[in-house]
């Protein structure tokens, strides 16, 4: 069965890139431009695993974060945080709010981002 | 010098020194002027309190009658004052005011017919004044100008702030005072126990009313308690001295008093000021700090948004940089097809001068934290030979490319030093890429030895090399090495000003040697040991 991939990014063109890549890579892709999207899509879908900005209009990755955590049908999905606000205290409060990862958008190209998430 | 005559001479010189103080003090403002009206009245009352008691030109009656004329009087220039000070202007309407003076002017005009005091009664050889018909409607006006007096005060004193509430503060001390050593002793033992044995004292009650009074219109550093203790303190003595004048035994005496008079008032004057100027020190102190603390929150609030400001920035500009990165990357791999050696080579360097671009918005993010002192340091027990082993591992794959060797001389467990190994990683990486960057064939040796209480890492290449002028400029931010335009490294020009700020917050040292163009470098990591 294909593992499916929730990806919550507002921004256009990085959306479309991660669907494209981990379309080819054998993964059902579902995206969300926002937060309330991608709570309502995490509760439907109940995907394998999800990549969460954090800052977005509206609700941010933080309170997405809060949400899917506290919700027993999405509380056990691993959550990646993808982002370019690399701040330390913005990782510390990911990690506490229950994020397995805090990833720097720059860090990484999509392959890299593929390997990183096999581990999961 | 009789005891009369004394009190009478005290009480007429310092009301008429206040008013004329305060007079000349006020640039003829209302206040000033009716607080000297205040002062002619008593000082007036005084001097016929004084005749009263010993009777020139006319009988006791006569005099007694025109004591209670300016008592009357008194009661309406008091009632007048308060109702001026210390706006300057009648705080009534002039319809009212009018009347008022009308029958002030009219009680005092009775006080002087018959019918308030009739005549006088010999008791025990004192004399009595006895009361008229008219004695109550004198008494029942007294006591309405005082009840109004009374009532605006208080009236003023609570609706008052800051240095006025002060004012009212000192009027009303000095005015209950007064009024109780009067009504006691001129109005309640003479109206009713037929006692006068104090009546000559009367005069002299009014000072500590119109003394606070004084003090409470110049506003005479009002705000400070051991200003105002001194000046009491020193115009107490000075006042006994003043006093002592007119009871000197003999001219000498005299002349001796004047003296210690005019000593007391020179060094007296000395104290008050010195005392002033250390108040004023410290409420400028205290001005300054309540500022600095003001400038201090400004100064928390911009580094704030400064901070807020830059973490946005680098994140807006991160974001078309990821989308290029991951593009290019994509296209490269063949995600959208193949395409031509050429296209392949031409978009690899669009994608290097990408990641320089991304390497700079991250050191200039470090670099702000670092200046800002934002960034914390992990410190721990830290194996200096493990890091540089793993970064070695790291950037071995890039030296193999270009045909260089690293050679690593040192063991592990014997060079432990108290750093964040995630900060120090960063400055061990910064030297070797560079070395790696900088040199195009030979190899790199990377050495750590133990010198006096540090640890000593050098990194010494066969590369590019520094002349001195270079070497000067190394630490600071976007400096690069002459040569390095022919070398085309892509650096941003910020990693060894980055390393030397962490460096500098481990208390160590960085620096670097060479002996010339062509002829390599050696960089230097001085750390203190693990104690």
């Amino acid at each position: 069965m294909r593992k499916k991939i929730l990806i919550i990014e507002d921004e256009v063109f990085l959306g479309d890139m991660y669907i494209t890549k981990f379309q080819s890579e054998g993964y059902e892709v579902f995206l969300a431009r926002n937060g309330e999207d991608g709570i309502k899509t995490a509760i439907n879908e109940k995907p394998d695993i999800i990549l969460l900005d954090i800052l977005m209009p509206k609700i941010n990755g933080f309170e997405v974060l809060k949400e899917l955590k506290n919700n027993e049908k999405t509380k056990e999905i691993p959550i990646l945080i993808f982002t370019n606000l690399a701040d330390p205290i913005n990782m510390e409060k990911s990690l506490q709010l229950g994020a397995n990862e805090f990833l720097l958008k720059t860090d990484y190209t999509p392959q890299q981002l593929v390997e990183k998430i096999k581990k999961y | 010098m009789d005891l009369d005559l004394l009190l009478t001479t005290i009480t007429i010189v310092s009301s008429l020194a206040l008013g004329i103080l305060v007079y000349f003090r006020g640039n003829k403002q209302l206040n000033n002027k009716v607080f000297l009206f205040l002062c002619l009245v008593i000082t007036l009352w005084a001097l016929v309190n004084y005749f009263s008691l010993h009777p020139v030109f006319a009988d006791e009656l006569f005099w007694i009658r025109l004591v209670l004329f300016f008592a009357a009087l008194l009661m309406f220039s008091f009632f007048l004052f308060v109702y001026i000070f210390p706006q300057n202007k009648i705080k009534i309407s002039k319809m009212k005011f009018y009347i008022l003076t009308a029958i002030s002017v009219l009680v005092s005009i009775l006080t002087l017919t018959p019918y308030v005091f009739t005549g006088l009664e010999t008791e025990n050889n004192e004399i009595i004044p006895i009361s008229g018909f008219l004695m109550p409607i004198f008494g029942v006006t007294i006591f309405i100008f005082l009840f109004l007096g009374i009532y605006r005060i208080f009236k003023d004193y609570r609706l008052s702030k800051g240095i006025e509430k002060l004012q009212w503060k000192f009027i009303l001390f000095g005015f209950f005072i007064m009024l109780s050593l009067l009504i006691i002793t001129q109005f309640i033992l003479t109206v009713f126990f037929q006692n006068t044995s104090f009546i000559n004292f009367g005069p002299l009650f009014t000072l500590p009313f119109i003394i606070s009074s004084t003090y409470a219109i110049i506003k005479h550093n009002l705000l400070n308690i051991k200003v105002i203790a001194t000046e009491f303190l020193t115009g107490f003595i000075l006042f006994i001295l003043f006093i002592k004048l007119f009871l000197s035994t003999s001219f000498q005496d005299f002349i001796l008093n004047i003296i210690i008079f005019a000593v007391m008032t020179f060094f007296g004057i000395l104290l008050i000021r010195a005392v002033i100027k250390e108040i004023k020190d410290k409420e400028q102190m205290q001005k300054m700090a309540v500022e600095l603390k003001k400038a201090n929150i400004e100064l928390k609030r911009l580094d704030r948004a400064k901070s807020e400001f830059i973490s946005i920035a680098s994140h807006q500009l991160r974001t078309p940089l990821s989308s290029v990165k991951g593009y290019i990357s994509m296209i490269l791999e063949g995600t959208y097809g193949e395409i031509g050696a050429k296209i392949k080579e031409i978009l690899s360097k669009v994608y290097q001068s990408n990641e320089t671009l991304i390497s700079l918005v991250n050191d200039l993010l470090n670099i702000s934290r670092i200046e800002r002192g934002k960034i914390e340091y992990n410190f721990q027990k830290t194996d200096l030979f493990k890091i540089t082993s793993e970064v070695i591992g790291e950037l071995n794959l890039g030296a193999e490319k270009k045909n260089l060797k690293i050679n690593l001389f040192g063991e592990q467990n014997e060079f432990y030093i108290n750093a964040d190994s995630e900060k120090i990683t960063q400055v061990a990486l910064n030297l070797v890429d560079n070395a790696i960057k900088y040199t195009q064939k030979g190899e790199i040796n990377i050495k750590l030895e133990q010198k006096e209480n540090n640890v000593l890492l050098s990194v010494s290449d066969t590369g590019i090399g520094m002349a001195k002028e270079e070497i000067r400029n190394l630490f600071k931010k976007f400096s690069r090495g002459k040569e390095i335009t022919k070398t085309n490294t892509g650096g941003t020009g910020l990693g060894l000003y980055i390393a030397y700020k962490i460096v500098e917050a481990h208390k160590g040292k960085i620096w670097a040697e060479s002996k010339g163009r062509g002829m390599g470098s050696v960089f230097y990591v001085s750390l203190p040991m693990w104690k």
